[in-house]
């Protein structure tokens, strides 16, 4: 298998998950779809390092399949094992809209970047219109989804999203800048458990309906 | 400015001081006994006033209990700035006295040090007359003061300068110019608040008994003997200090225009002549005409200003 | 010509000057007790002061100190015109902290003490910069450091909210500078001020005029100029007595320095209209500023509503000065810088002294409400003499120091509206502006007359007053010095008056080509006023009178004021609410009196048994240009809440959408 072919393939199947993401209204289901989201990523980036010799893709590869494809998803497992609730009940857009805008995101990147003339990038021309795709798709389902955890899976969509448009137009980021986001997700998470936990102490569940205090 | 010879600066600084000491009161007794007779009354004799002063001098003051050592210093600082006054502006020649040290604007300035002082004066006593007195007399002066400036401005954009001694040689080399529509209307606009700064009808009523209508009386109301001579001396010399400076800027002719006795001499009597007629002119003034209400006197010596702003104006947009 | 002892002792001067302020800084920290800080601030104000005598009369001196992240930062340079500036500094700067050593109000925090040395360096520092980072970083520091001396330790509801007002528009006014900085930079190609003249040709039209504007508003705010002046009586009040000297007597005449070091000396003039501008809004500063003194009885609200007439009569001189460059009439430039940096230093002597004084009178009788004060001579001689000489000064009495800045802003206003360098309209301005400056002269006699008057003559009102006792050596010292300043300065006023137009015809060598301002004509003599000679005369025409009427006569006898035959007591005085009763009938229209009075009845009689009389003038700037602007800026606000509704998933769609819009917009 080529380089490319590895890297359409893992765009694929990171724009597919997103779409079933979109679906998905049970939490538990959507945390696995997003750390397999995590996994495709980082192993398509450990898969051109190990062709290309390129260490420090392999090893930003590894730490982020270790980081964002387990433990950040066994911690949001965590939380959710502490709420009440695992299913997003009355999300702002239903599943059919949200497959609808799902579906309505891939093209809409797709024909966006058509006109982009890329030069020599690893990605081919099918890795940058997926990455924009997951990454509109995690901004969609942090607004369209009530529960705080989901918000926290958006993103981790989002940043899925963003690595592959990195990877796909310059073989991956300096290796301490892969490093300062992976970080910056950590602290996301975290204070996102001690935020979740705040919050199912002070409102007694995770929706994000009771914070209304950020008004003018 | 070519240096002048010590001894006429000294002798003209004798003759105009000599001259303006000794008739200040003579022409508040001339004007006393002018509107006397315009009232059909016979009136005092007019040597009255040197009189009272000497009655007055030779009385203890009675000060209050409440005053402070202003209330003593007072009439000395104002009768010593109104002097100051005199020896500034050319009476009797075509130059002051204190030529070259001061111009208008100083003269302005050291009556207004004499009208500060009194009216802080007046307040030592702490009585509600005094206070009265004062209060009124400052908020005239505000009303006066642009008054003044604005008319002798006229002179000065004239003359070209604000020296009062230039100003009144330039005022007699022009001639008929000095008949000039500007230059009148400056005069009239001068005359008004030359009522005002010398208390007369129909700003302010010298002759009232009433405390509550008084202005100028009503600072001196708590001052006595030594005190009160002095502050009277001070207001009658105020007289000579604004009619001469009238006279220096608007009527100049006829004063010396350099110091020979025959030029000293004829400049000593027009400038008599000048003063006993402004005496008279304020006195008609005070048997013709009742004291306007407090509020009217905006409109009044508003009208002053009015009239030497237009002169201005005719002045920069008419040719000359 | 000018002898090297005096280059050499200005540099001196201004490196002791220094030192002692870093010691006095030290001092500030390490100990609680602020005297010694006090007394080091005391020595760099007095090296500084003679520093800048030492500047204004001979060439100007630099310091470099190194550049900070490759700019400039401490490059100082001070020159004639820095040197008057600084003089003032000084001289006010040495009376506060002597004055500071016995004030209770002064040293409250170790904080506090710090930042009033820093507020002093911050000064020298703003007078010396020659970059655009390094002056707005001084002005920066400056208006920080006094923004923490009004505020105080511990502050209150009522003192933050004045404060906030102070902190509000004097960022303004530094964002105004900012840009009008950051655009004469871009158009002369350094942020240097020496190549700054290079803008003068190449900014040209309406960036011209906007970059004048821009400084105009900035410098004005800080001077306090009229539409800008609301933070003056909010502040002053609640400073400190010397701080209020130090903030009224130098820190708002840097707005001057900054009006003429740039749009006089950089950009060299402008069309007529600035001048006209400048006029105009002198004038209209100085009537307002005194008419609404004249309605306070808040003895430092009065003294601070006067440091906003006193700056409109500088910028008199300002506009004059602008009017000559417009023109091309030397004379009347310097005349008119002349007659404002004058006026600059008188000012800053006797509102120092004054604010000095109404301190030690807040100290000694606990109310600063002239209302409630009267008497205080008796108790406190030399405080009350001292306040007095203020007073007569900054009435613009001969032979004090007032009268001979403000004769010459008179001059420079004639000569205005006699040059035939201008066209008439303009004239007739300068005109205009001698009865408005006559106006505000005979409006500051009223009102100082009031204000002393009350203050310290006939009987205490209250016993607040009566209880009042002479404040300390060191206050009255400070004080004591400030008034021989005032007189001397006065008597010394016709060399001052020279040297000072040196001053004026040297701006320009420094930034704009040499030459640019030298009078080509000699000015024409003008009038003449010599203090000297009349201070002689008047004296012995004094001591004449005084050794006549003290001959033979015997001494004055005392007795109770009538009263109508019931004992004297403080009600039958004038109160200062009645001493401005004509003034505010007769200015109605511009103060518009609102007027309550009370009468409380002994029940079922028709005899009164208390009244009370209230009089609130309505200040029109606040409540037609501010109120409005206020409710206006809120209102819009209102709307634009709308928008925030609090929910987090709404905040995220207004991001995407504006990504979305930039994404499309990078496409094309």
């Amino acid at each position: 298998m080529t380089v490319t072919s590895l890297v359409d393939l893992c765009a694929a199947g990171i724009v597919l998950l997103g779409v079933v993401l979109a679906v998905t209204r049970s939490i538990g289901r959507s945390i696995w779809l997003v750390a397999a989201q995590s996994a495709l990523g980082a192993s398509a980036a450990i898969g051109v390092g190990v062709s290309l010799g390129l260490w420090h893709l392999v090893v930003g590869g590894v730490l982020a399949l270790a980081a964002k494809a387990i433990v950040y998803p066994l911690v949001l497992r965590q939380m959710l094992r502490a709420s009440s609730v695992s299913v997003e009940r009355h999300p702002y857009a239903g599943p059919r809209l949200s497959l609808v805008v799902a579906i309505g995101i891939v093209f809409a990147s797709g024909a966006a970047t058509s006109d982009l003339a890329l030069a020599a990038s690893v990605g081919g021309t099918r890795a940058l219109p997926a990455a924009i795709a997951a990454m509109l798709t995690g901004l969609f389902l942090m607004m369209s989804r009530r529960k705080a955890l989901s918000l926290l899976i958006g993103l981790l969509v989002f940043e899925n999203g963003l690595s592959l448009a990195a990877f796909a137009l310059t073989y991956g980021m300096p290796l301490v800048v892969e490093l300062g986001i992976l970080f910056d997700l950590l602290i996301v998470i975290v204070v996102g458990w001690v935020y979740a936990r705040r919050m199912l102490r002070v409102f007694g569940s995770l929706s994000t309906d009771e914070l209304r205090s950020l008004r003018g | 400015m070519t240096p002048e010879p010590l001894l006429p600066g000294v002798m003209l600084t004798v003759i105009q001081l000599g001259f303006g000491l000794a008739v200040a009161p003579l022409l508040q007794g001339v004007m006393k006994r002018f509107k006397a007779r315009l009232q059909y009354r016979r009136g005092a004799s007019i040597w009255q006033p040197y009189w009272d002063l000497a009655k007055w001098w030779a009385k203890t003051p009675v000060e209050s209990e409440t005053a402070s050592p202003l209330t003593a210093a007072a009439p000395i600082i104002v009768l010593t700035a109104t002097i100051v006054a005199v020896l500034l502006i050319p009476i009797v020649a075509l130059r002051a006295p204190l030529d070259g040290h001061g111009d208008l604007l100083v003269v302005l300035g050291v009556l207004a040090l004499a009208r500060f002082v009194l009216a802080l004066a007046a307040l030592d006593s702490g009585s509600a007359f005094g206070g009265m007195g004062s209060s009124r007399e400052v908020a005239i002066a505000t009303l006066v003061e642009p008054g003044v400036l604005l008319s002798l401005a006229v002179v000065v954009a004239g003359a070209g300068t604000t020296d009062l001694g230039r100003i009144a040689s330039h005022g007699v080399a022009a001639g008929s110019a000095a008949l000039a529509p500007p230059l009148l209307l400056a005069a009239i606009a001068f005359g008004i608040v030359a009522i005002a700064e010398t208390g007369h009808e129909p700003v302010d009523n010298p002759d009232t008994h009433l405390e509550l209508t008084m202005i100028h009386e009503g600072m001196l109301l708590e001052a006595s003997g030594r005190q009160l001579a002095l502050l009277t001396y001070a207001a009658q010399l105020k007289l000579v200090v604004v009619a001469g400076l009238f006279a220096a800027v608007f009527l100049p002719m006829g004063a010396a225009a350099d110091l020979t006795v025959a030029g000293v001499a004829l400049g000593l009597g027009v400038a008599f002549v000048k003063l006993m007629a402004a005496a008279l002119a304020l006195g008609m003034l005070d048997a013709g005409m009742a004291k306007l209400r407090i509020m009217a006197l905006p409109g009044l010596l508003g009208l002053s200003s009015l009239l030497a702003l237009t002169a201005l104006a005719a002045q920069l947009w008419l040719p000359a | 010509m000018v002898p090297a002892e005096v280059d050499a002792l200005a540099g001196v001067s201004l490196v002791i000057a220094a030192l002692l302020g870093a010691v006095g800084g030290l001092l500030a920290v390490s100990r609680v007790d602020h005297r010694p800080a006090m007394i080091a601030a005391a020595g760099a104000s007095t090296a500084t002061a003679i520093a800048g005598i030492a500047l204004v009369a001979g060439p100007a001196v630099a310091v470099r100190a190194g550049s900070v992240l490759g700019y400039d930062l401490f490059d100082l340079r001070f020159d004639a015109l820095s040197g008057l500036f600084l003089v003032a500094l000084g001289a006010v700067g040495c009376a506060a902290s002597i004055y500071g050593l016995g004030y209770h109000e002064a040293g409250r925090s170790r904080f506090e003490t710090l930042a009033y040395i820093v507020f002093i360096a911050s000064l020298g520092l703003v007078f010396g910069s020659t970059s655009a980072v390094s002056f707005l970083f001084a002005w920066e520091l400056m208006s920080i450091s006094s923004a923490v001396l009004v505020l105080g330790p511990r502050p209150g509801r009522p003192v933050v909210r004045a404060g906030y007002v102070y902190v509000a528009m004097t960022h303004l006014a530094t964002a105004a500078i900012a840009i009008a900085f950051a655009a004469v930079s871009a158009a002369s190609g350094s942020t240097a001020f020496a190549d700054w003249h290079r803008a003068s040709t190449s900014l040209a039209g309406p960036a011209r005029d906007l970059v004048f504007l821009l400084l105009l508003v900035g410098f004005g705010t800080k001077a306090g100029m009229i539409p800008l002046h609301v933070w003056l009586p909010r502040a002053h009040p609640i400073a400190p007595a010397h701080v209020s000297a130090l903030m009224s007597g130098v820190m708002i005449k840097a707005g001057i320095y900054g009006l003429i070091r740039f749009a006089i000396e950089a950009l060299g003039g402008g069309p007529s209209w600035w001048g006209v501008l400048v006029l105009a809004l002198g004038a209209v500063s100085a009537i307002l500023g005194v008419l609404y003194a004249l309605a306070e009885h808040d003895l430092k609200r009065l003294l601070a509503f006067h440091s906003v007439e006193n700056i409109g009569i500088i910028l008199l001189g300002v506009g004059v000065a602008l009017l000559g460059l417009s023109a091309g009439a030397p004379t009347l430039v310097v005349l008119g810088v002349a007659a404002a940096l004058f006026h600059t230093l008188n000012h800053a002597l006797f509102k120092g002294l004054l604010f000095l004084g109404a301190g030690a009178v807040q100290e000694a009788s606990g109310t600063r409400d002239l209302n409630r004060l009267g008497g205080l001579a008796r108790a406190m001689p030399l405080t009350a003499l001292a306040f007095g000489i203020g007073a007569a000064a900054i009435s613009g009495l001969p032979p004090l120091n007032g009268f001979a800045s403000e004769w010459l802003t008179f001059q420079g206003l004639l000569s205005t509206g006699g040059s035939v360098a201008l066209d008439p309209i303009t004239r007739f301005a300068g005109y205009l502006a001698v009865g408005a400056l006559a106006l505000t002269a005979a409006l500051a006699v009223a009102c100082f007359v009031k204000a002393t008057g009350m203050t310290f003559l006939a009987l205490p009102r209250t016993p607040g007053a009566q209880r009042a006792r002479e404040v300390g050596r060191s206050m009255r010292a400070a004080m004591a010095g400030l008034a021989l300043a005032c007189v001397g300065v006065g008597l010394g006023a016709g060399p001052i008056g020279s040297v000072l137009a040196g001053v004026a015809r040297g701006l320009g060598s420094g930034i704009a080509p040499v030459g640019s301002l030298q009078p080509t004509v000699a000015p024409p003599t003008l009038g003449a006023y010599d203090p000297a000679i009349l201070g002689l005369a008047g004296a012995c025409v004094g001591v004449a009178i005084l050794a006549v009427s003290m001959a033979g006569a015997a001494a004055a006898r005392r007795a109770p004021t009538w009263t109508c035959g019931i004992l004297p007591d403080p009600a039958f005085e004038y109160t200062a609410t009645s001493y401005s009763k004509p003034l505010r009938l007769f200015f109605d229209p511009i103060l518009r009196p609102d007027r309550e009075l009370h009468v409380e009845l002994h029940e079922g009689t028709p005899f009164p048994r208390r009244v009370t009389y209230r009089s609130e003038v309505d200040h029109l700037i606040e409540s037609r240009v501010y109120g409005p602007a206020h409710r206006a800026s809120i209102g819009l606000s209102q709307l634009v809440r709308r928008l925030q509704q609090g929910t987090l998933q709404l905040y995220l769609a207004y991001s995407v959408v504006a990504l979305v819009i930039l994404l499309l917009l990078a496409r094309r």
